[in-house]
């Protein structure tokens, strides 16, 4: 693939992510209806001049309801990837440093945590402890933890290999201070591409969750819950489904041609080839 | 009794874990240092020579407190820095510092040369304060010949430049002792003699100790004065370069010096056959050896000294 093409990914998936951070945020004081307005003489309208993306089975205006959507879905994939990142970064770290047991220890705990499907595991979590944001961001927090403890681990291990390391070994940094210094700074583009994969992933699962009711709940719009209130009236109203799969579809596309452009932008072999 | 010298090894066994054969099996060991004992005092230049996997490099991290030893002690000024606690292992570090073999790995890339070469003031003198801290690493960049480089990143710089930021990294909290693995080795042969001068101006100027790991005699002999020479993880010879040099007691330290090449001697085949098998009780050199008698396989020599030489060899001259 050529520069022009991997940059022009960037661009793109810049723009697309910013779009919904943008939308996310007018959401929060502007939407062109209220989205938990229902307005029963109009349901089930297809798109017009009033309502661009039609109505659903209350009468709700769909166009207002993604823009409200997306501030869930990107709170909870924040949180989630947060979470992940916040815990599972200082253990792959931990375990880069100190190696030996540790290592084989926080390690085989990771293949563990990869045994179970994630999507299934956080379901379970969620159905546990109860349907909710704040347990689904947990839920998937907690399977993006040793994503990034292993992708951590991985390139901190690079790092260590390195004299520079030794030479701040001689100079008296402790494995914290070494971590911090030396390791993190000479990771940080890895974790950054990862953590861009990850929140594709996160508002993925987060759309799953609230599909079967286990995610966001109601009152407040979510783009999983309107995909599977839509499939009552597949066959009236097709377009209802469109919305919110077109909305996923977008910010999961636009999120990871993110990644990848920032991959080449932060990978020096492959702008080198460029 | 007199001061006791500034590094003195005693006794250094360092031995690696191997990948167990199977998960149950206790994990077999490598000895990579039989036993080495080493003085160096304040202000003298140390060279350690010896082939690829003679335990040179493992020495270097032994002294730098990096790795511990199986068994023997590694004294500084006569503080065991492996029975030090964590913050006497610290304030003993002040006196030891290092410069390492790769110029390209040896700087983090992602900080400037300013930070770099004030780590070691950070972490190990952690009440100096911020303009002092700027002042003596302006001080040291300019001693090396780098001045006002403290802005720019490791790598707008050549591969001799950035080897004499990481001397003045090593130099800069003043240390009794630095040392250096293969310094030069990675550097073109003119950009080797400069940081050679360098490090004997440094050396005369502050007074401080060399210990100069090299596989290179040429480079040896130009900044120590004196050599130990080590074969498979024991001390061979040891005595002033110079003497060692002319007139190599052990038949090892003889191949080593013969190798070195020179335009226009025929070189007498002094082929090194690689090791057979692992020896016993015997000389650990006498499978290669030239001149190897029963006896060098049967009894391994002690190393001994006189005149300020040492040799272990039943044979030497």
């Amino acid at each position: 693939m050529t520069g022009a093409w991997r940059s022009r990914s960037l661009i793109a998936g810049g723009a697309i992510t910013l779009a919904m951070i943008a939308i996310a945020i007018v959401s929060l004081v502007w939407t062109p209806y209220s989205p938990t307005a229902m307005d029963f003489l109009h349901k089930l309208a297809p798109p017009s001049a009033a309502h661009p993306f039609g109505t659903d089975s209350f009468g709700r205006d769909v166009l207002s309801m993604i823009m409200a959507g997306a501030q869930s879905s990107l709170a909870v994939a924040l949180i989630a990837v947060a979470v992940g990142a916040g815990i599972g970064v200082p253990l792959g770290a931990l375990a880069a440093a100190r190696g030996g047991l540790l290592d084989d220890v926080v390690m085989r705990a990771c293949d563990l945590a990869f045994a179970f499907p994630a999507l299934l595991t956080a379901v379970m979590i969620t159905a546990l402890a109860g349907p909710g944001a704040v347990n689904a961001m947990l839920a998937i927090g907690i399977f993006n933890i040793p994503v990034f403890a292993r992708v951590t681990r991985g390139s901190a291990r690079g790092i260590h290999a390195r004299d520079f390391i030794l030479a701040a070994r001689v100079a008296g940094r402790g494995d914290a201070a070494i971590s911090l210094i030396h390791v993190l700074p000479n990771i940080a583009a890895v974790l950054m591409v990862q953590a861009t994969i990850q929140f594709a992933l996160a508002i993925v699962a987060d759309a799953g969750l609230s599909y079967v009711g286990l995610g966001t709940q109601p009152p407040q719009p979510s783009w999983g819950r309107m995909l599977n209130e839509a499939q009552t009236f597949i066959w009236r109203a097709p377009l209802l489904a469109v919305f919110p799969g077109l909305a996923i579809t977008l910010a999961v596309l636009g999120l990871n041609l993110l990644g990848d452009g920032l991959q080449d932008l932060l990978d020096p072999r492959l702008r080198r080839a460029r | 009794m007199s001061d006791p010298p500034l590094l003195e090894v005693g006794g250094l066994v360092r031995e690696y874990a191997l990948p167990r054969p199977h998960p149950f099996a206790a994990a077999p060991r490598l000895r990579v240092l039989h036993g080495i004992d080493l003085k160096v005092e304040a202000g003298e230049g140390v060279g350690i020579v010896g082939e690829s996997g003679s335990g040179k490099s493992t020495l270097a991290r032994a002294v730098l407190a990096l790795e511990p030893p199986q068994a023997g002690s590694v004294r500084l000024r006569g503080m065991d820095l492996f029975a030090l606690s964590r913050r006497e292992l610290r304030a003993a570090r002040r006196h030891v510092q290092a410069v390492f073999q790769d110029p390209y790995g040896s700087l983090d890339p992602r900080q400037r040369v300013g930070r770099i070469v004030a780590e070691p003031i950070a972490a190990l003198e952690p009440g100096t304060g911020r303009a002092e801290r700027r002042r003596r690493v302006a001080d040291m960049l300019r001693d090396v010949g780098l001045p006002q480089a403290e802005g720019k990143y490791p790598h707008e710089f050549s591969g001799g430049q950035r080897q004499r930021i990481a001397i003045a990294r090593a130099l800069v909290t003043r240390p009794a002792l630095v040392v250096a693995d293969e310094p030069v080795s990675a550097l073109d042969v003119s950009v080797q003699a400069q940081v050679l001068t360098l490090m004997a101006d440094l050396q005369a100027r502050l007074g401080l100790a060399w210990l100069f790991i090299s596989h290179d005699l040429g480079v040896v002999r130009s900044i120590t004065a004196r050599v130990v020479v080590l074969y498979r993880g024991r001390v061979v010879e040891e005595g002033p370069t110079r003497a060692v040099f002319a007139a190599p007691a052990h038949p090892y330290t003889r191949a080593l010096v013969a190798a070195v090449p020179r335009v226009g001697r025929v070189r007498a085949p002094t082929s090194l056959p690689a090791e057979a098998a692992p020896p016993g009780a015997g000389c650990p050199y006498s499978v290669r050896c030239p001149r190897a008698a029963p006896r060098c396989r049967a009894e391994a020599p002690v190393l001994t000294r006189a005149n300020g030489r040492g040799v272990a060899c039943h044979f030497p001259g």
